[in-house]
């Protein structure tokens, strides 16, 4: 398999807006490290997962890559071509075969437009059919994504359909320009528990389909574990470990890893927990830790710890670890 | 066990424009002292218009319109709201999904808790600090964040703080609606492990509104279903996990992924729950329900115990 997409060192940094009188007085600037040097490659048919907690930046890497926010430093290529710099009307062309869904289908729907012309609205935008020929395509592409009967839907506003109907219409707007790669950012957060399963199936068929290759981007790690092939683990801006699902869910090898999959809840009331408990809380991405960025909360930290960054090597084949003293 | 806890034949309606909502409809349960109840349902469901119930904060046009809640043998849907004032806090505790919106910005954490002591207990200024320092420490607070302003804390810490107040005047009774829906994995963990250790060393009954049936599943000893305004499956755990009876239970167990096992399936449950205002006329679930009867169109079954301690609400046990 080739590759898709190739991020190397990656950097967001953003600046902290300071008051008047701060300006004044200090010098500095300071940055929130939302994303600190991470680089993965996502092939091309892959389900590739980002999962961490709020903040570790799995959200601002996936727009990131899309180039809705401008990263700070190093480079992203897709299908060799890099696009770091590419000027907005090249990135235009090549925006058709990259598209994004987003957490809250509330928000990311215009509730002054219908659902048809909201779907058809990036055929306009990119200049491709007449009036006609786009009304086909998106009644054509509301009927795949379970809309049936197309007609009904076309006319609706998204106020008039359920949350799970609204995160379909956004996922037929994301496939009407028949993308290569799409960044699905908690596609399913929002969406009731009894129909998550419904909008995951719809993904998984839309892949097969048009051979689309996913960056997922989730906090919800059994969704994570069902849905993928390769999964990173992001910790403070950075990726603590990467891999095939197999590899990091039942041997991880970063304690960060261990732990965060220790806290999931287990759906078994005969289930032991083996809970490792985490001292303290997630640092401020302004000023993160020296040495590794975890070491001050790893139960297993030793002096190299604090003082080393330890980066991401392979442990084997397929399976990448930050940790001076990896499990 | 001692009941602390009643609801009987509950009916919480919202009178709107276009028409009846009704969030609670025949709801019927207990709790016990010191048990852990968990009530599951997804939005809609009209889980958290039953927590706000029995704190009798449903907010306008929401009113109770029938039923019962009994609270130490007092009917408490007869009481005034001077007399509910006495109530809320003191017997019954509540934890809100959203600590910011619950706690004041501009006041500091631990003032606002000396001055829940304050109004409440009649004590002076100084006991109160000291009573608050030591909450503060029960929920694992460090005492340096006693002079921090609620933007200051992290969700996980204001989330300490909303526990902390709500088990200063020792209540029996504790209603957590979606406590941690707002918090990552690891902090999640953290706050449940809290409440489990204050129900046991206080012997409180705790109940938990939450949309994920994982978390009950994990943490609470009896769980009640709701579909649409009804319970439609009321139990202990271990039952509902290896005999779920109701055919919304078995799709909403069918449905979450379970990080522990490799290769899994998961399923939905087809259609969308109803719309609230226009229910259908026989069982509220019978549009999507894959085992769906003649009868199931016309008549909402009752809930019934059909094993011990094993309520259920469909046709199919009768």
């Amino acid at each position: 398999m080739d590759d898709l997409i190739k991020v190397i060192n990656l950097k967001k940094y953003f600046p902290v807006e300071k008051s008047f009188l701060e300006k004044i007085f200090t010098r500095v600037r300071q940055y929130v490290k939302a994303i600190d040097g991470i680089s993965f490659t996502i092939k091309r048919g892959e389900i590739f997962s980002l999962v961490g907690e709020s903040g570790c930046g799995k959200t601002t890497t996936g727009r990131t890559i899309l180039r809705l926010i401008e990263p700070t430093e190093g480079k992203i290529f897709f299908e060799n071509i890099e696009i770091t710099n590419i000027k907005i009307k090249e990135l235009r062309k090549l925006r058709k075969r990259m598209q994004i869904i987003f957490q809250d289908p509330y928000a990311s729907l215009n509730p002054r437009m219908k659902i048809g012309e909201a779907v058809l609205h990036p055929l306009e935008i990119h200049g491709i059919g007449n009036k006609n020929e786009r009304k086909e395509k998106a009644l054509e592409m509301l009927e795949k994504v379970g809309l049936s009967p197309p007609e009904d839907f076309f006319n609706l506003y998204p106020h008039q359909i359920s949350g799970g109907q609204r995160q379909r219409v956004a996922i037929a707007r994301a496939m009407i320009v028949h993308p290569d790669f799409i960044v699905a950012d908690e596609p399913v957060s929002m969406i009731d528990v009894s129909l998550r399963a419904s909008i995951l199936e719809l993904m998984m068929n839309l892949k097969k389909e048009f051979n689309l290759t996913y960056l997922f981007i989730t906090h919800d790690l059994a969704v994570a574990k069902y849905i993928s092939d390769r999964i990173a683990v992001m910790y403070l801006g950075k990726i603590v470990e990467m891999g095939t699902k197999k590899d990091v869910f039942s041997k991880p090898k970063h304690p960060y890893t261990l732990a965060l999959l220790s806290s999931v809840p287990v759906p078994n009331p005969m289930y032991k927990s083996d809970r490792i408990i985490l001292r303290g809380e997630v640092p401020s991405p302004i000023n993160p830790p020296k040495g590794c960025r975890f070491h001050p909360r790893c139960p297993y930290a030793k002096e190299k710890c604090s003082k080393e960054e330890p980066i991401l090597m392979k442990t084997n084949e397929k399976h990448y670890v930050a940790c001076h003293f990896p499990l | 066990m001692e009941k602390i806890l009643s609801i009987e034949k509950l009916k919480t309606y919202y009178q709107t424009l276009s028409g009846t909502i009704k969030a609670v409809d025949n709801v019927t349960l207990h709790v016990c002292k010191g048990e852990f109840l968990g009530i599951v349902g997804e939005s809609g469901s009209g889980k958290s218009t039953l927590g706000l119930s029995i704190l009798k904060l449903v907010p306008p046009p929401g009113r109770i319109i029938d039923g019962k809640i009994i609270l130490n043998g007092i009917n408490i849907i007869e009481l005034n709201e001077k007399e509910m004032q006495k109530i809320r806090g003191k017997k019954i505790g509540m934890i809100f999904q959203d600590p910011m919106t619950s706690l004041n910005p501009l006041q500091k954490v631990g003032e606002q808790l000396i001055e829940t002591l304050i109004v409440h207990e009649k004590i002076s200024k100084k006991e109160a600090k000291e009573k608050a320092e030591s909450l503060f420490e029960k929920v694992g607070i460090p005492k340096e964040r006693f002079n921090d302003y609620p933007h200051q804390l992290s969700g996980g810490m204001r989330q300490r703080v909303m526990i902390a107040i709500a088990i200063s005047l020792n209540p029996d009774i504790i209603i957590a609606d979606e406590p941690t829906t707002a918090l990552d994995v690891i902090v999640q963990a953290h706050i449940l492990d809290l409440l489990k250790n204050l129900m046991e060393t206080y012997n409180l009954s705790i109940i938990l509104i939450t949309h994920d049936l994982s978390i009950v599943l994990e943490r609470c000893h009896k769980v009640a279903v709701m579909y649409a305004g009804n319970i439609v499956e009321y139990t202990d755990i271990y039952k509902i996990y290896e005999k779920p009876l109701h055919p919304y239970t078995i799709g909403l167990l069918q449905s979450i992924p379970n990080i522990k096992l490799d290769e899994q399936k998961i399923n939905f449950i087809p259609g969308n729950p109803p719309d609230l205002i226009n229910l259908p006329k026989g069982c509220r679930f019978f549009p999507r329900c894959i085992k769906r009867m003649e009868k199931c169109k016309e008549i909402n079954p009752e809930l019934i115990e059909i094993d011990k301690e094993h309520f259920v609400r469909c046709f199919l046990y009768e």
